[in-house]
């Protein structure tokens, strides 16, 4: 890793205002992204991982501009993409793209192949006329599809196969960074592997850097060379893989790693009772959003949110009692 | 990396064969299309001069010579309606064309963008659709003055915020669906975005709303002109012939029932045109 | 925890509560109906959970639908075997009586928690609803045996949430919920399709205990459908892998993970990221045929690296080694 990593997400805040009730509805603020800071380096891929609702995708499309923040930094090699304008902002999606977790919903149906992946090099000026065919037949050969795919249209695909073309959308304007949400998460296991080998070569052929969205620590144990754990807005855990599964530090991410389920019957997910519904991130908890959940917790947890500290070498957890 | 072929999906029976399959659909086409190219060959098919009068054959009823009888100026009926039809077709089609377009570029715009502007929109075409929509054609070509552009103004206006309410919905609902979002990841423009993705996937519902309305605008003229707000005379738009005969009405049924029957005659092809294009486009419709 | 309810869980001591013998459904495809599930037979023993797992279009969820009675008519149908639920012969019983026996004998719980709750009517009455309807009691005794149900499920201050709506409730919840509605009328049988899929991982930790403990204490057959195999390796005592209709391997679950026999079995396993230890991982090339291009004879023949001449006949379920409850569907790997 370079000293200047590729992308330095700093405090990200993201508020969101529900309104709720009748006949005089209440306001309501939804903290999903509340201080997250992490650093993705060239060709790294950086897995975030966490629950529905821990912030985890609104990370991506805050730092893509998809949504505007509510606070802190994201550099991009040393652009501030959240003051960027127009132009640079045109400039900056040519190297930050996004892979999305449902490719019938991230494809527009009306649009042939060659015409999905031919728009973003006509608009960005990469290529026109009869150049466009041949690039985007190398992009569908990248992916593994052939050139026969381009006069189709995306419901003729499989779910693996339009999943291949959404990447090659991404990969069309020659990002050094992709945003990966849930990219596998509604595929077949065995069509997830392919899709893995695939994001894996293109990683280390193209020096590609990933933020890769899952809920499900073996893919990101697969894929990911650092990790980082969010709970309910904020990062309770980062540490480098294999470390952070073979060792947590936070109790978090310890529940995690035990209740994924491995297909091993001697290793049975843990599935002692835990009482309860699971906070809502309308109205964490106080101190540690965890403490409730927390097998350790102790009163300090109930008042004091604990911060990001590091513990080893490059592993930070946010728990007062970790050590 | 293995290169699996393209498979085609199940296979997957097309708007177009829907469409084709439903007797309604083809029965309303019938209707609407005879009666455009009726509209159009009007200087070739009708039998008289639809203002020349014959004093000596008034309030004839139908014969070999004149099949829908003639008026109280002795006009030929068919030839009347037949020229009528150009005018009420042609109001009718430029209206809703207009409706439709402008409608739905502002309804496309405000979902897209959402915020203060939507809000506005909304609130505008909320106060217009409280409105009756006749009432609100009456007001304008009153104000206005009763002539064919006029004419055409007023009742473009009462469609457009069905189309905005319509467009900004459709579009509102695009906006979850994650290629947007990829869209705007890729730099497009908002314009692009708008029109290039957007509204060519919200089309289908538009083309049978608009169906739909066509029906609506063609009625909307028709009760303008039977209340004498329409062409000035001696041309006459259907609702103008209807309101002729209304005088004569038990002496002369002829006058009045024949181009009653034209514009219901549209209204119904319309409207199996509407229904059986939503069928088909609705995919959770039956097959 | 379950791990040791497996070890004294004693097979052949109880008649199964559910028989499946030579199932095989079609499904249309233009005007031809397809051999969707080949021929399949299974039995589920009182307090025995049989995980039915397999990729999308296995027909493991066909399965289930045949076995309750509501495959889509028209569109898919039983043509043959017999389906048997605690004595009764479900493919001879007419209409009323199998509607009788869904949610009354037969249990179900589907994947969607969201979308299989009204959303306009309270849980308590939801719940309430199948004993009056099942059971004939009066609206109170029902509401009063929903709250009991809501307890045994683990839902907090379960009395006073008899009159909440399903959007009050959280996904984990409304699985909760769901089971309770599955249980209300002692059922001998659960069919549970993915149950825990669209939960998060912790929640779905939760669930599946909820359910390996609340059919351990009622002495339910569990049917469980899913697609995880860390799922089966945690909660199944016994475990069949579908492919294209077929079963192409099935066994006790430690016997089956010591020893995974059928080429396609190995495959998903290999294909699985894990999370203790680095796997290469390995995909499986291709895809599943469509129903209409199918090979004859094995159908998963034309992805595996195995495949020789004879594979064009279907081989028969063969046992692994001496092992005469662990059975493979493969020439390969046939015992000699």
């Amino acid at each position: 890793m370079t000293a200047t990593p590729l992308l330095d997400i700093r405090d990200l805040r993201k508020i969101y205002k529900t309104r709720r009730g009748w006949p005089i509805p209440k306001t309501a603020l939804v903290r999903a992204l509340d201080g997250v800071s992490f650093t993705v380096g060239r060709g790294e891929a950086l897995g975030v991982v966490g629950e529905s609702g821990c912030g985890k995708s609104t990370v991506a499309r805050v730092a893509l501009r998809l949504q505007e923040a509510d606070g802190g930094a994201v550099q991009f090699d040393g652009t501030d993409v959240l003051a960027a304008g127009k132009t640079d902002l045109r400039t900056l999606r040519r190297r930050m793209q996004m892979v999305f977790q449902d490719p019938a919903s991230s494809l527009d149906g009306r649009q042939r192949i060659i015409d999905a992946l031919g728009e973003p090099l006509r608009v960005h000026g990469i290529a026109s006329g009869a150049a466009v065919k041949p690039a985007v037949v190398r992009l569908l050969d990248e992916v593994g599809l052939p050139p026969s795919a381009v006069d189709r249209y995306p419901h003729e695909f499989s779910g693996g196969q339009r999943q291949r073309i959404g990447i090659a959308r991404a990969l069309a304007l020659g990002p050094d960074l992709i945003f990966a949400d849930e990219p596998v998460s509604a595929l077949d296991v065995s069509v997830q592997a392919q899709i893995l080998k695939l994001l894996e070569t293109l990683r280390r052929e193209r020096n590609l850097a990933f933020v890769f969205i899952s809920h499900d620590l073996g893919v990101v144990r697969y894929f990911c060379q650092r990790v980082v754990v969010m709970y309910l807005g904020r990062v309770v855990e980062t540490g480098p893989v294999p470390e952070i599964f073979v060792d947590p530090l936070h109790p978090y991410t310890r529940l995690l790693k035990l209740s994924s389920p491995e297909p091993d019957p001697a290793r049975a997910v843990a599935m002692a009772f835990q009482e309860g519904e699971p906070p809502s991130p309308v109205d964490p908890p106080s101190g540690c959003h965890f403490h409730p959940r927390c097998p350790i917790a102790v009163d300090r947890c109930r008042t004091e949110a604990p911060a990001l500290r590091e513990l080893r070498t490059g592993r930070h957890a946010a728990c007062h009692l970790a050590t | 990396m293995s290169a699996p072929a393209p498979t085609a999906a199940a296979p997957r029976s097309s708007a177009f064969g829907r469409a084709t399959r439903s007797g309604g659909l083809a029965l309303g086409v019938l209707i609407v299309v005879a009666s455009i190219a009726a509209a159009v060959a009007a200087p070739w098919i009708a039998p008289f001069d639809p203002n020349a009068q014959d004093v000596l054959l008034v309030l004839s009823p139908p014969d070999t010579v004149h099949p829908l009888g003639t008026d109280a100026f002795g006009r030929d009926v068919l030839s009347r309606i037949l020229w009528g039809a150009r005018i009420s077709l042609y109001v009718g089609f430029v209206a809703t064309l207009a409706g439709v377009v402008i409608g739905t570029v502002i309804g496309v715009v405000s979902g897209y963008y959402g915020g203060l502007v939507d809000r506005l929109v909304v609130a505008a075409t909320d106060v217009l659709l409280s409105f009756p929509q006749l009432i609100m054609g009456l007001l304008l070509v009153a104000v206005l003055g009763a002539s064919l552009t006029n004419l055409i103004i007023a009742i473009a206006v009462t469609a457009v915020p069905a189309f905005i309410r319509m467009a900004r919905g459709s579009t509102m609902a695009m906006r979850e669906r994650d290629f947007v979002d990829a869209c705007r990841a890729l730099g497009y423009s908002d314009m692009r975005i708008m029109f290039l993705h957007v509204l060519p996937n919200i089309l289908d519902e538009l083309v049978v709303m608009a169906s739909l309305w066509l029906a609506t605008a063609i009625r909307t003229e028709s009760t303008l002109a039977f209340i004498g707000l329409s062409v000035p005379p001696p041309t006459s738009t259907w609702g103008g012939i209807v309101r002729e005969g209304f005088d004569n009405l038990l002496d002369a049924p002829w006058m009045s029932i024949f181009p009653s029957l034209a514009i219901l005659a549209v209204m119904i092809g319309l409207n199996l045109i509407g229904d059986g294009l939503r069928d088909a486009t609705d995919p959770r419709s039956p097959q | 925890m379950t791990a040791a309810l497996r070890d004294d869980f004693i097979p052949d001591a109880e008649p199964p509560a559910l028989v499946v013998d030579e199932l095989t459904t079609q499904i249309r495809v233009g005007r031809t109906w397809y051999d969707a599930v080949r021929g399949i037979s299974f039995a589920v023993r009182p307090r025995e959970t049989l995980a039915l797992v397999g990729e999308s279009g296995c027909g493991k969820s066909l399965t289930a639908l045949s076995v309750m009675g509501l495959l889509p008519a028209g569109v898919g149908r039983v043509s043959g075997g017999r389906i048997v639920v605690d004595g009764v012969d479900m493919t001879a019983a007419d209409e009323p009586t199998r509607e009788s026996m869904r949610g009354d004998r037969i249990g179900m719980i589907f994947q969607e928690p969201m979308t299989s709750l009204n959303p306009v009517l309270p849980i308590g009455f939801q719940v309430a609803e199948s004993l009056i309807q099942h059971r004939g009691l009066s609206k109170k005794a029902a509401l009063n045996r929903a709250r009991e149900l809501l307890e045994l499920v683990r839902v907090p201050a379960a009395a006073s949430r008899l009159d909440a709506y399903p959007h009050q409730f959280s996904g984990g919840m409304r699985q909760r919920v769901m089971i309770a509605l599955a249980l209300a009328c002692d059922p001998k049988v659960l069919i549970a399709d993915e149950p825990t899929t669209a939960l998060d991982v912790t929640i779905q930790a939760q669930v599946l205990a909820l359910m390996a403990d609340v059919q351990k204490r009622e002495g339910l057959a569990l049917l469980l459908i899913t697609h995880n195999l860390g799922v089966v390796a945690s909660v199944a005592d016994r475990v069949m892998v579908m492919y294209g209709g077929d079963v192409v391997e099935s066994g006790p679950v430690r016997a089956f993970f010591a020893r995974p026999s059928h080429p396609y079995s190995e495959a998903l396993l290999a294909a699985m990221p894990r999370i203790d230890g680095d796997t290469p991982l390995q995909p499986i090339a291709g895809q599943v045929p469509t129903l209409t291009q199918m090979p004859t004879g094995c159908r998963f023949a034309t992805r595996c690296a195995l495949r020789h001449d004879r594979c064009a006949e279907l081989p028969p379920l063969t046992p692994v080694g001496d092992d005469p409850n662990h059975l493979v569907r493969c020439w390969a790997r046939m015992s000699p």
